[in-house]
């Protein structure tokens, strides 16, 4: 299996808040899948960043097109995910959405967009810089089963599959107690039909 | 005279004073001070910067009757700020506290489908009942870029805005539940939908162009990441 894939890069970005929690092992499986495909992968563990968060100050659109003005590692971090052919997001679900450590990230991709906008499916979508953008693979991790948090989840990963364009998205919810094996064959699985 | 002792209002914006959601947070301040009510306003973005800060700010909070967030939408959902916010209020109120409060929120993004706002209020909602707040409801704005730097009486575009703000701040001052109407009201689109789209889409190049450094005029399309 290995070579097949050994152009394509993946960029997990795992918004775990704590040392202690399932993502983290779901991190390294999915390095392990993705190296035994040949996959170069790039993990950030947001908790152990140093990363602003976005200012809103549009200064990536008209000063410094392209380039978020703040200069910390956010930067290295948006040009990895514009050059990724896979972005990986691994969170606990907060409030049914992403947690502050993944999100302070997510908003720092917006360099990656143009100020532009067009119409999708009649609804209006920022242009994206880049033709090349990465396909969208979510997993949340939720400590107890909550239909309504779920449902949030999957729909912002749709969202923001929209608005980056991502040519795939894959949205996965794990809840409750896990078992490593089963949610190590669904990433698995997932890989394969992203590969 | 209102009975309601303490309302605050969280200014969600990144930018801080010179945001959209400071101009519609102190529109709602205005009204609850001329109904005699102390109402406070505090700017997240100048809070969340060091842990005491922080801690000071969430039990603030907890400490309103009323909790009102003002945000923008960033990236289809809550400022990261924000977020972090919710999630110290979160642990600390489900430690030790059990006090009846209620919490209602105000969305604005750059879009002009009010609707892009929609997931960051559920959001809000599910942070109402985690944290057993009593959910009052949430606005929708679009194109509110529209808004940055007017005041929201005079401007006319603001003027169902206004309205269900109005009705929702009675509605707090009497002690009842936001009625749906003043939220669906105050969501209205500022503008007929099909006329900013068209404007958006055919002449966004020219607005976004003028608004770039000179230094970098003609660079809006610049790929720095591209191998």
């Amino acid at each position: 299996m290995k070579g097949m894939f050994s152009f394509m890069k993946a960029v997990i970005l795992n918004g775990s808040n704590e040392n202690e929690n399932p993502l983290n092992t779901w991190e390294k499986l999915i390095v392990e899948i993705l190296d035994n495909y040949g996959w170069q992968v790039e993990t950030v563990e947001l908790r152990n960043k140093k990363l602003a968060t976005c200012i809103g100050c549009f200064g990536c659109w008209i000063k410094t097109p392209g380039e978020c003005i703040l200069k910390d590692e956010g930067r290295e971090i948006c040009k990895n995910v514009a050059r990724s052919d896979l972005l990986v997001l691994l969170t606990p679900l907060t409030f049914g959405g992403y947690s502050f450590e993944l999100k302070k990230m997510m908003d720092r991709l917006i360099p990656n967009l143009l100020p532009l906008f067009t119409k999708i499916n009649g609804e209006m979508h920022h242009k994206t810089r880049y033709e090349k953008k990465p396909k969208l693979l979510a997993i949340g991790y939720n400590f107890q089963h909550d239909e309504e948090s779920e449902r949030i989840f999957k729909e912002l990963v749709h969202r923001n599959a929209l608005n980056m364009d991502n040519p795939t998205s894959y949205v996965e919810v794990v809840a409750g107690e896990v078992n490593d094996i089963t949610v190590g064959e669904e990433i698995l699985r997932n890989i394969e039909v992203i590969s | 005279m209102s009975e309601i002792s303490k309302v605050l209002l969280l200014v969600g914006s990144p930018k801080g004073e010179n945001s959209v959601s400071n101009n519609i947070a102190s529109y709602i301040l205005e009204k609850f001070n001329e109904n005699g009510v102390k109402a406070e306003k505090i700017f997240i973005v100048k809070e969340v910067r060091n842990d005491e800060a922080l801690n000071e700010l969430v039990l603030q909070a907890i400490d309103a009757e009323i909790l009102i967030l003002v945000s923008p939408l960033y990236v289809d959902s809550i400022p990261a700020i924000n977020i972090k916010v919710l999630e110290e209020f979160y642990k600390v109120k489900n430690d030790s506290y059990n006090k009846k409060q209620s919490f209602m929120t105000i969305f604005n993004c750059g879009f002009p489908e009010p609707h892009h706002n929609d997931l960051a209020i559920d959001m809000c909602k599910k942070f109402a009942s985690d944290t057993g707040l009593k959910w009052m409801g949430g606005v929708t704005i679009g194109m509110g870029p529209s808004l940055e730097g007017k005041s929201l009486e005079r401007f006319r575009l603001a003027k169902n805005l206004c309205t269900g703000l109005d009705m929702a701040v009675d509605a707090i001052l009497k002690g009842e539940t936001v009625p749906q109407e003043a939220i669906v009201i105050a969501s209205k689109p500022l503008m007929p939908l099909t006329i900013v789209k068209f404007v958006m889409c055919n002449f966004g190049r020219f607005m976004w162009g003028n608004q770039m450094d000179k230094s970098v005029k003609g660079n809006m399309f610049d790929r720095p990441y591209e191998l």
